[in-house]
């Protein structure tokens, strides 16, 4: 009896990239933390000891230990979130000395404890990826890239929206601008509220759109933010309403919360289809 | 005779493990949740464990159709699943 046998991957054709794609983490901490261990109490149950992550800026090196052992570590990012030291385990990467940009990490929780009921991470696969761009949305697809400078917001008008990446998270799949502009708004209010919160006020006191310039209404200035429900607001949060009424309010929405949260160059990305291209 | 259970996986890690593999993947069947194959409770494999024909042994990317025997009851590692193991089985009802 064949306790392990290859099987052909046409059996699960189409299905291989879905269940990789729903397996990974949406969580910048790794089995909680941002350290390379979790520290258990005795008999403590885990939720889980497997995680694939998308990181980015991965930073491989080795280092020798005081006993005079080569061990091969790592550095990378998850969202917003640095981790370093983690131990690789995989034999592909033993000893190398290397950075890569993109990659999906499978890490893994060690069975027993080292020290102090320390139970490390390891570092189990690295699969190094292309541009996140190219995994989630068509090549032919065109994009805008949020700057700081900018004054004069492209027209989105009957432009099909596709989905957003912000700092490297990608928002995929998003079809209609109000939900893409919920969306943005909800990732933006969970990075920090307080801006948020000073966005908001500073829109209903003085209108940003009309202050900062940035696009006008056929009937004049709109406003964008709100702390109650309006006609065409959409609720954010219990507080938090937001004018995501069309392709172009939503841009707008995206530039000032691009300027207020202080983001860089490359860290909002809107990918669409322009209105010529626009599948029906 | 211990029950036997098959699984379908897409394996993702064949890494190092005490000088064995720390082989783990996901389901393809049902909600596509994590497994890692174990001897025992949380013990590593060997290659004669990822031996699928006369040369070729599983490996990171192929979909293994892996028979199993019981889930393993280990609280750090709750996806762990034990291998069918003959010689042990065997060993194990004899003595």
């Amino acid at each position: 009896m064949k306790k392990i046998k290859k099987i052909s991957s046409h059996e699960y054709k189409g299905k291989l990239k879905e269940a990789f794609l729903n397996s990974i983490s949406q969580d910048e901490l790794i089995f909680g933390n941002d350290k390379p261990y979790i520290v258990l109490k005795d008999g403590q149950q885990v939720q889980g000891s497997l995680a694939i992550l998308r990181a980015y800026n991965i930073k491989i090196y080795t280092i020798t230990t005081s006993k005079e052992q080569k061990k091969t570590k790592c550095d990378f990012t998850v969202g917003d979130t640095r981790h370093y030291g983690y131990s690789i385990t995989e034999p592909d990467y033993f000893n190398a000395d290397k950075e890569i940009d993109n990659a999906f990490l499978v890490v893994s929780l060690g069975a027993k404890p080292l020290n102090n009921n320390q139970y490390y991470k390891f570092i189990a696969k690295i699969i190094p990826t292309r541009s996140l761009v190219y995994q989630y949305f068509p090549k032919d697809i065109s994009v805008y890239e949020f700057k700081k400078e900018t004054t004069v917001i492209p027209r989105f008008s009957y432009s099909k929206p596709q989905g957003f990446i912000m700092k490297h998270r990608v928002y995929p799949k998003i079809f209609q601008w109000k939900k893409l502009g919920i969306t943005v708004c909800g990732a933006f209010l969970r990075i920090n509220k307080d801006i948020m919160a000073k966005i908001i006020k500073e829109d209903m006191a003085n209108n940003l759109v009309q202050s900062q310039n940035l696009m006008k209404a056929e009937k004049g200035y709109i406003r964008l933010f709100s702390n109650r429900q309006e006609e065409r607001f959409e609720k954010i949060s219990d507080d938090f309403f937001a004018n995501v009424s069309g392709a172009n309010t939503v841009a707008t929405i995206m530039q000032v919360l691009f300027q207020y949260y202080g983001l860089k160059k490359g860290d909002l990305r809107l990918y669409y289809y322009p209105k010529e291209n626009s599948a029906e | 005779m211990a029950e036997r259970i098959e699984k379908d996986i897409l394996i993702l890690t064949k890494s190092a493990k005490y000088h064995k593999y720390c082989v783990a993947g996901i389901e393809l069947s049902g909600e596509n949740r994590f497994i890692r194959l174990v001897k025992g409770e949380e013990g590593p494999l060997s290659d004669d464990d990822l031996k699928c024909s006369e040369e070729d042994y599983i490996k990171p990317y192929d979909v293994a159709r892996v028979a199993l025997l019981k889930q393993a009851n280990c609280f750090t590692q709750p996806e762990n699943w034990t291998v069918l193991d003959g010689e042990k089985n065997k060993k194990d009802i004899e003595s």
